[in-house]
């Protein structure tokens, strides 16, 4: 936001064909947001996660307002001898689970799980595709070689069956494995999910460099002497922002999908951790959502809008920071 | 090997393979009765049985040999005669073995060592064998058990058993504990009194295999679609097999009315003679059994009256609350017990579970009303307090032994806190585990899905009450039981657990959860490690060490003791066993006498559950829905 001139209120697409008086500068910031901010739907995703991200924060003051906390345990009701989750009622909005806890506040609670891989996991993702991408890209040769061959066995690892042997390996002594960095529940999870998906970030952004390497830029840069580091992370990751930004926005709903279904699986996040994907697990456990159709629908909407808001994100920001992509 | 086969996988993964309980019945559970005609007068002969399985998971391939699988069990009770049985009823009295294929019980020698037998005659196998059955065929199926490529999955039953049983001969060869002098008459000799001998004896493996058909199945499991009937019913089909063609013609083709992936078609048996029977009604003409993997489906049947009874599946919710709440559907529902225990386990080598205290302390605080309920309720089983299902010691041990009673069994943070004060883990005397280092991050492994994933919460809650801290690891069935059955992973406390009988005897509970002969390194069944010894682990390999300083309790010599008796003796024996585990080793918190539920349709108009089996009881139940056999296949 270092640029002075906003954009033009009025400048609309029937503007830009028309020379007006004063020519103002327009940086590529001022351009991608005017583009942005009339995508609406983009727009929509954005206040959403907006929403979302506040509601994570004060999740621990929801809790206090309605009065139960996400781990509290309430009487089932009893249906004929058998012991059921409670309905939605003024006292639990969205009804109960099967331990009788509240799945209002496990929901709210879940959005923070589900951000925290959104933003941790795909995170860690991009800081390993983006170094290991632009290592392989500039240097080429063996290095390129050794990186990308490390791709291709990534992406063809049998990924679940890894996932539920890393948890089964983890889960037997109380530290978990490799010296206590992972343990079985929301680290383990968020690692898996890097672990994957930093490949398909590092491809773009070695394909990317490939092709700017060559450019003037970088040769008056070697001309001048600068280090490699200095080039790869000075001159060229300056010019991959954007794509970087574009596919990283991209896979966060992929990846909340992802630990959804880690969770659904039990992979790891335990019964204390409020997890989307686990609440829907509890809900098909012996078919209970046919009888408690709350434990599904609303961990299963929060789930969809959600990753819907974060693609609607990533499209427009896609379509913003393309600079083949029409001027509107 | 007692591996996982008769652990359970439970009720909801009943239609998996890992569904390997052999379990059994009663009346003692709440809810409908185990015997009840759901309408009145007589039952009729006729008819056929038309149930549904979600999926067979048959653990080796439906050979009598080699099969484990209690569903499999109640099939072969429709099929199979052995020298003693059941009368496949419900209650304590399905336990009571009667003579079958034998005359009579058999004469046992002074010492217990010798027993024999003496076969009724006119009976014979089923087509295409067709002539009687002989000791040399009973004789030939405990040759099949004791070859080591037949793949026996419960020979340790025999094995040291009877003289000449190892389980590793390399084909057919005679035992030489067990001797034919005559087609009618058969003896056995063991190695030492064995007091549920009988109960053996009653299994599948051992009724009668016809050497013509079975000689060319030398390998396990193969002889499961060609298994030859010697009692009411047969497959369907069993009369076009040839026995004229060559073993390599008779392998590529199987009777016809069962396929493992479709359906089993059971049939009248034209070579029964009923007169030579008294255990079994065999009441209708057929039973069609045909796999669905629509569980949901199959009880939309049910419903519908297109079949008369589900099988092995548990009810989905909306269907059994459906059934409890509606007077006029709750008659259908059938629940009674499967002679199934589940448990909480604690491992007496990791702190603090190494003070009995401490242990006696959970026993007090867990709530296990709260755990009935995270199973759904008393549909589901009854509160167990103690080891044994009540029917396993013919009720002379009910619930009403209750050692670490509590109010509504909701557990008493005043009792177990005064246990825990008792311990060397609570310096401070506040009735709370002190040591941080033994009373925090305690490894707790579970099974990551209902109801075990729902009783997980109350479980953390109870335990922190008194100062315990414990990290629950959630894996899924098989990882979850790997990771307690390898001993080096010394896990402190696991939820996941469950234990069902073979047969009606507390020796198939003792030997293997408590019995220190079955400590190994993995696959070991004594998760609490009962009885273990530096000795044990040194020969073993188990990679444990004994804590300084601690004598581990072991009831090697009570198992001995009771083995060796039978009768009255033998029970009180079991009932004295089971009291002491309780209260001086206290090695697990038993909270669930599990029930198996069954919904029936009103065209089933006598319902009997099988105790041995677990599951409807074929020979017993009757319909009247007026399908022809003729329809089926």
């Amino acid at each position: 936001m270092a640029t002075v001139q906003a954009p033009s209120p009025s400048a609309g697409p029937a503007d830009t064909g028309v020379t007006q008086v004063a020519v103002v500068g327009r940086s590529p910031w001022n351009l991608f947001w005017s583009r942005f901010v009339r995508d609406r739907a983009a727009l929509a995703g954005a206040v959403l996660i907006g929403e979302l991200i506040v509601l994570a924060i004060v999740a621990p003051l929801v809790a206090k307002m309605v009065g139960h906390g996400p781990n509290e345990l309430f009487p089932l009701s009893v249906h004929g001898g058998i012991y059921l989750p409670t309905g939605p009622s003024s006292h639990f909005w969205f009804g109960g689970d099967q331990n009788g806890r509240d799945v209002f506040v496990r929901t709210i609670y879940g959005a923070r799980t589900s951000l925290v891989v959104a933003f941790v996991a795909t995170g860690f993702a991009m800081i390993i595709g983006v170094v290991l991408g632009t290592i392989a890209g500039y240097f080429g040769g063996w290095i390129d070689t050794i990186i990308s061959r490390v791709i291709d066995i990534v992406l063809s690892l049998p990924l679940l069956l890894f996932a539920i042997g890393l948890a089964t390996v983890c889960s037997t002594t109380a530290t978990g494995c490799l010296g206590g960095l992972l343990q079985p529940g929301l680290s383990l999870v968020s690692g898996i999910i890097a672990l994957f998906t930093w490949p398909y970030i590092g491809r773009i952004v070695r394909g990317q460099v490939l092709s700017l390497r060559e450019r003037e830029f970088i040769q008056a840069a070697h001309a001048m002497g600068a280090s490699d580091a200095r080039i790869m992370f000075g001159e060229l990751l300056p010019n991959l922002v954007a794509p970087i930004v574009v596919y990283t926005t991209l896979i966060i709903p992929s990846n909340i999908i992802f630990e959804a279904s880690l969770s659904f699986l039990g992979v790891g996040i335990p019964q204390t951790t409020p997890s989307w994907g686990r609440m829907l697990s509890d809900a098909t456990a012996n078919n209970l959502f046919t009888y408690a159709w709350w434990m599904m629908l609303f961990p299963g909407v929060f789930l969809l809008l959600t990753t819907l808001a974060f693609n609607l994100v990533g499209d427009g920001l896609r379509d913003a920071l393309d600079p083949r992509g029409s001027r509107r | 090997m007692i591996g996982l086969k008769r652990k359970t996988a439970g009720l909801l993964g009943m239609g998996l393979a890992l569904a390997l309980v052999a379990a059994a019945c009663g009346g003692t559970s709440p809810g409908p009765s185990a015997s009840s005609p759901t309408a009145s007068g007589q039952p009729t002969r006729g008819g056929v049985l038309r149930t549904a399985i979600s999926s067979f998971g048959f653990t080796g391939g439906f050979d009598p040999t080699d099969e484990y699988l209690g569903l499999a069990w109640d099939f072969y009770g429709a099929m199979l005669r052995n020298l003693v049985s059941y009368k496949h009823i419900g209650g304590a009295a399905g336990n009571a073995l009667y003579p079958d294929l034998a005359t009579s019980m058999p004469e046992i020698s002074p010492d217990g060592l010798t027993y024999t037998f003496h076969l009724k005659s006119g009976i014979k196998f089923g087509p295409p064998v067709n002539r009687e059955i002989t000791s040399q065929d009973i004789a030939y199926a405990f040759e099949r058990i004791n070859d080591k490529n037949a793949g026996a999955e419960y020979g340790f039953y025999y094995d040291g058993v009877i003289k000449g049983m190892t389980g590793q001969v390399n084909g057919i060869k005679p035992v030489s504990g067990i001797e034919t002098p005559d087609a009618t008459t058969i003896i056995f000799h063991l190695t030492q009194p064995t007091g549920d001998f009988l109960y053996r004896l009653a299994m599948p493996a051992t009724a009668p295999i016809p050497v013509e058909v079975a000689k060319c199945f030398p390998t396990g499991g193969g002889y499961g679609r060609f298994v030859i009937s010697s009692g009411p019913y047969m497959i369907q089909g069993s009369q076009d097999l040839s026995l004229s063609q060559s073993c390599s013609q008779m392998v590529k083709n199987p009777i016809s009315g069962f396929d493992p992936t479709k359906q089993l078609i059971l049939v009248r048996n034209p070579n029964y003679a009923q007169s030579t029977d008294n255990l079994r009604s065999n009441y209708v003409n057929a039973i069609d059994i045909q796999v669905d993997a629509n569980v949901s489906d199959i009880f939309n049947k049910v419903a519908a009256g297109t079949l008369d009874s589900s099988l092995a599946d548990p009810p989905p919710t909306t269907t059994l609350t459906q059934y409890l709440t509606n007077p006029s559907k709750k008659p259908y529902l059938h629940s009674d017990s499967g002679d199934r225990t589940w448990y909480i386990t604690m491992n007496l080598l990791t702190p603090p579970f190494d003070d009995v205290h401490v242990r006696e302390a959970v026993n007090f605080i867990i709530d296990k009303a709260a755990l009935q309920q995270a199973w759904g309720g008393p549909v589901f089983g009854q509160i167990a307090t103690h080891i044994m299902p009540p029917i396993m010691l013919n009720n002379a041990l009910t619930s009403s032994y209750d050692p670490y009673k509590t109010p509504g069994e909701t557990g008493s943070l005043a009792l177990a806190q005064a246990q825990m004060k008792l311990s060397k883990y609570d310096p401070k005397h506040d009735g709370k585990c002190d040591i941080a280092s033994a009373c925090t991050n305690i490894v707790m492994i579970n099974r990551n899905y209902a109801p075990w994933s729902t009783m997980e919460p109350i479980v953390v809650q109870d335990l922190a009450k008194i100062g315990i801290q414990v990290v629950p690891r959630e894996l899924e069935t098989g990882a979850a039981y790997q990771t307690i059955d390898t001993t080096k992973n010394n896990i402190p406390i696991a939820l996941n657990a469950g234990w069902g009988k073979d047969y009606a005897d507390p020796f198939t509970f003792a030997q293997p959860l408590f019995g220190s002969a079955a400590l190994i390194p993995v696959g070991n069944t004594n998760y609490s490690m009962v009885g273990v010894t530096s000795a044990i682990i040194k020969k073993q390999g188990l990679g444990v060490t004994i804590p300084k300083g601690l004598s581990v309790p072991s009831v090697d010599s009570l198992i001995n003791q009771c083995e060796g008796q039978a009768g009255a003796t033998r029970q009180q024996c079991w009932v004295n066993f089971d009291e002491y585990v309780m209260t001086k080793v206290v090695p697990w918190v038993p909270y669930l006498w599990a029930t198996n539920l069954t919904i029936t349709a009103p065209s089933l108009t006598k319902w009997v559950f099988d105790q041995f089996s677990g599951y409807i009881s074929l020979t017993q139940v009757a319909v009247n829905n007026n399908i022809s056999v003729s329809s089926l296949g």
